[in-house]
C-alpha cells in the first residue's frame, strides 16, 4: 500500500504543477507591474508545452510502472524540478494590437490568467495535501 | 515566492509616485508663476509626467518596475487673453500651465486601476502562499 502511495506519479505531478504555477505567477506579476512601462511586451510561460511535458512524463510513468522508481533518473519525470525545460518567452497576444508605444499588454487577459493560474496552484496544493494526509493515515495504520 | 511581493510592491510604489505627480499637476494647473527666466519674466508651472522602467534581477530575469525619471512636458503653455492681469504681456496674453484637467484625470484613473490590479495580485499571492503552507501544516 505504502509502496504504491510513495511511487505514485501523482505526488510528483502535483509538485511539478505547483512549481510551474509559482513560476508563472511571478511572470504574470511582472507583466502586471510593468503594464505602464513604454514598449513593454508582456511575457508568459508556455502552458501548453508544460502540459505536454507532464502528459509525456505520466505516460512514461505508466509504461514503466513495474520498474523500480529512481528519483534521480532523467526519465522519471519529463523535466527537472524548477522547470528548466520550460523557459519564459514573450508571447504575442491573440488579436493583440500594440499600443502607440509599441508595447503589447492586456490587463483583462493578465488578471484572468492570474486568477486561472492561482486556482490551478491552489487545486494542486489541495490535492497534494490530501495525498500527504492519505500517506500519513497509511503510516499511522488507520487506513 | 516571497519575491512575488517585491514585484507587486515595486509597482505600488511606482504608481504612487505617478499619482503624486498627477496631484501636483492638478494642484498647479493655474500656477502662472513657477519660476522666472533670465529677463525676470514669470514662467508658468510646466506639467510633469513619470517614466517607468523594468527592473531586472541579478540573473537578468524579470523583476518589478521603478520610476526612471520625472520629466517635464514641453508642450506649449495655454494662453488666455486677460489685459488687466499684471502678468499679461504686450499682447494682453497671460500664459498658463500646460496642464489639461481631463488628461490628468484620465491618467489618475489609469494609475488608480493599475494600483488596484497590483493589490489584487498581492491578494492572489497571499492565497497561493497560504495554499502552499497548508500542504506543510
Amino acid at each position: 500500500m505504502i509502496d504504491s502511495l510513495l511511487s505514485s506519479p501523482t505526488i510528483r505531478m502535483l509538485e511539478q504543477t505547483m512549481s510551474f504555477t509559482e513560476q508563472r505567477h511571478n511572470v504574470l506579476l511582472a507583466d502586471i507591474a510593468n503594464s505602464d512601462v513604454p514598449g513593454y511586451v508582456q511575457r508568459d510561460l508556455p502552458v501548453a508545452q508544460f502540459q505536454h511535458a507532464l502528459q509525456d512524463a505520466l505516460r512514461r510513468e505508466r509504461e514503466s510502472l513495474n520498474d523500480v522508481y529512481d528519483p534521480h533518473s532523467q526519465d522519471a519525470v519529463g523535466f527537472q524540478p524548477g522547470g528548466s525545460a520550460v523557459t519564459t518567452e514573450a508571447v504575442e497576444m491573440p488579436n493583440s494590437v500594440p499600443f502607440h508605444d509599441r508595447g503589447v499588454r492586456s490587463m483583462e487577459y493578465l488578471m484572468s490568467q492570474l486568477a486561472d493560474n492561482a486556482m490551478a496552484h491552489n487545486m494542486a496544493a489541495q490535492f497534494l495535501k490530501n495525498r500527504y494526509d492519505q500517506l500519513a493515515r497509511a503510516i499511522s495504520m488507520k487506513i | 515566492m516571497f519575491g512575488s511581493f517585491d514585484i507587486s510592491a515595486s509597482a505600488l510604489g511606482a504608481q504612487r509616485v505617478r499619482i503624486d505627480t498627477i496631484a501636483s499637476n492638478i494642484a498647479n494647473s493655474d500656477s502662472t508663476v513657477a519660476s522666472y527666466d533670465a529677463e525676470g519674466k514669470p514662467i508658468p508651472y510646466r506639467r510633469l509626467f513619470t517614466v517607468f522602467e523594468t527592473q531586472r534581477t541579478a540573473d537578468g530575469g524579470l523583476g518589478g518596475v521603478s520610476v526612471k525619471s520625472i520629466q517635464q512636458d514641453w508642450s506649449p503653455f495655454r494662453e488666455k487673453i486677460d489685459p488687466g492681469n499684471p502678468l499679461a504681456d504686450a499682447r494682453g496674453v497671460v500664459k498658463y500651465p500646460n496642464v489639461d484637467p481631463f488628461v490628468e484625470n484620465a491618467d489618475a484613473m489609469e494609475a488608480y486601476r493599475a494600483y488596484e490590479a497590483n493589490i489584487t495580485a498581492i491578494e492572489t499571492t497571499k492565497s497561493m502562499m497560504n495554499a502552499s503552507l497548508r500542504v506543510l501544516a
